[in-house]
């Protein structure tokens, strides 16, 4: 009889103690929700914001104070994120460069180490992505619930259907020659 | 059946019940040609619309013409091999070809092999013509190196706020057939507000809408709009019995600025 009393409290401890766990997990993915989607508020919503032909889009790491009088114009896109990974700057330029004036007068600024030869995207960036992206980089459900897929790396080597390995600095370099745009990269 | 001078979009219909009074509307007002995309959720409504009008109206279907398109989404789960999408398309139509067809946004990946089966549904007679929607000129260029298969039909985002003069200029030159959505710009404030567009438009006795719609006529281009209202139907072809003289055209055109509502790289990464 004691052993059993003992027992059913013990099962009410592990019953209260899980749920104070997924209740502490629910709130923690919504603060995690929340912290991707402040990340990208310089996301523009283009159906219902007019900004267009910027300047300059600066796009990858957040640059450093020693580097910012290398950015010019007077209307700039920041698309930066603390440990934004080549990779994933590729995908921002892809997404994002039809926001650049097209006189030949913008320019797109990588910020990156010209060590960097990450292939992968991580949560926080692939928030703004286009569907069919996503699917690419089998994002899935992974927004709904960061908590789970925090530390996911999305992208592969094989991301590009053209097979070839070719650094994504020179894909970057290649993208802008194809469209006449103009790119520096600012190493840090 | 042509490219007639001015289509109707079905753009952000939710029901068939909402549709089909504007479909029975347009097609009342002198308006034979209808425009929809899988991803506007609309070809299951315009293919009943559509159904019943000829019922009603007493028409054959050679009498419309309907325009669909391939999404992104199609190109890259098939990896170009789009046939069967379109023929699922014609079944919701409700229809045994489609009249234009376009690749809705020049996904980079699969554009070539999509454009190759394009041309095959043509020689095959599921579709009349085929074209390409949201490309600049390098686009088509590369495509026609690459493929060799000519576009009958380009559309895209146009108005005075964005001539696309260069691309328009190229299309034309190859004798394509070029249409504008968006051909208002959702009547940006910056139109409205336009002392250009004012006087033109009190020139005429016409709004600015419908002033600009003349503008697309009077440089060679098929305007395709969106409306929910009927009025706005009536207005919007109450545009045939003016014209716009050259130095008109030019000054709407100096309204340029290239806006574009939809930004490309956003709706088709590494377009």
């Amino acid at each position: 009889m004691t052993f059993s009393i003992f027992s059913f409290g013990l099962e009410w401890n592990v019953l209260g103690s899980i749920l104070v766990i997924l209740l502490l997990a629910v709130i923690l993915n919504g603060l995690l929700r929340k912290h991707i989607s402040k990340a990208n508020a310089s996301i523009i919503n283009f159906m219902n914001d007019n900004q267009r032909n910027f300047d300059a889009i600066v796009i990858g790491q957040p640059i450093a104070p020693c580097n910012q009088r290398r950015v010019t114009g007077k209307r700039i896109l920041y698309l930066t994120h603390k440990g934004r990974t080549i990779f994933a700057s590729y995908l921002f330029l892809i997404h994002q460069y039809s926001y650049l004036r097209e006189d030949g007068n913008g320019i797109i600024y990588i910020v990156s180490s010209t060590r960097d030869k990450r292939m992968y995207a991580r949560l926080v960036d692939v928030y703004s992505f286009h569907p069919v992206i996503k699917s690419r980089l089998k994002v899935g459900w992974s927004l709904n619930y960061p908590i789970l897929s925090w530390t996911r790396k999305f992208g592969t080597r094989h991301y590009f259907i053209d097979g070839k390995d070719i650094p994504v600095r020179s894909r970057i370099e290649q993208f802008c020659r194809e469209r006449k745009i103009k790119v520096e990269f600012i190493n840090q | 059946m042509q490219i007639p001078p001015i289509i109707f979009g079905t753009f952000q219909y939710g029901s068939l019940d909402e549709l089909y009074p504007m479909v029975r509307s347009a097609y009342e007002n002198g308006i034979a040609g209808f425009d929809t995309s899988p991803s506007y959720n609309t070809e299951e409504f315009l293919g009943s619309a559509l159904s019943k009008l000829c019922s009603s109206a007493g028409i054959q279907r050679d009498r419309l013409l309907i325009q669909d398109k391939v999404d992104g989404w199609q190109m890259e789960e098939s990896k170009g091999r789009i046939a069967n999408y379109v023929k699922h398309s014609i079944a919701k139509l409700q229809s045994k070809y489609i009249d234009v067809l376009f690749i809705h946004w020049p996904f980079p990946e699969y554009l070539a092999e999509t454009w190759q089966a394009f041309a095959e549904l043509k020689k095959a007679g599921w579709v009349k013509k085929i074209g390409l929607s949201n490309v600049r000129h390098r686009h088509v260029e590369n495509l026609l190196k690459e493929t060799g298969v000519m576009p009958d039909v380009i559309q895209i985002e146009r108005h005075p706020l964005r001539i696309c003069k260069e691309d328009v200029e190229y299309f034309k030159k190859k004798g394509f057939i070029v249409e504008a959505y968006s051909p208002v710009c959702r009547m940006d404030e910056r139109l409205v507000e336009s002392e250009v567009l004012n006087k033109i438009a009190h020139k005429y006795n016409k709004t600015i809408g419908q002033v600009i719609l003349r503008w697309h006529i009077d440089t060679g281009v098929v305007p395709v709009f969106m409306t929910k209202k009927e009025s706005r139907v009536a207005e919007n072809v109450n545009i045939f019995d003016f014209s716009l003289p050259i130095e008109e055209v030019e000054k709407i055109s100096s309204l340029d600025i290239n806006y574009k509502i939809f930004v490309e790289s956003v709706c088709c990464p590494g377009i």
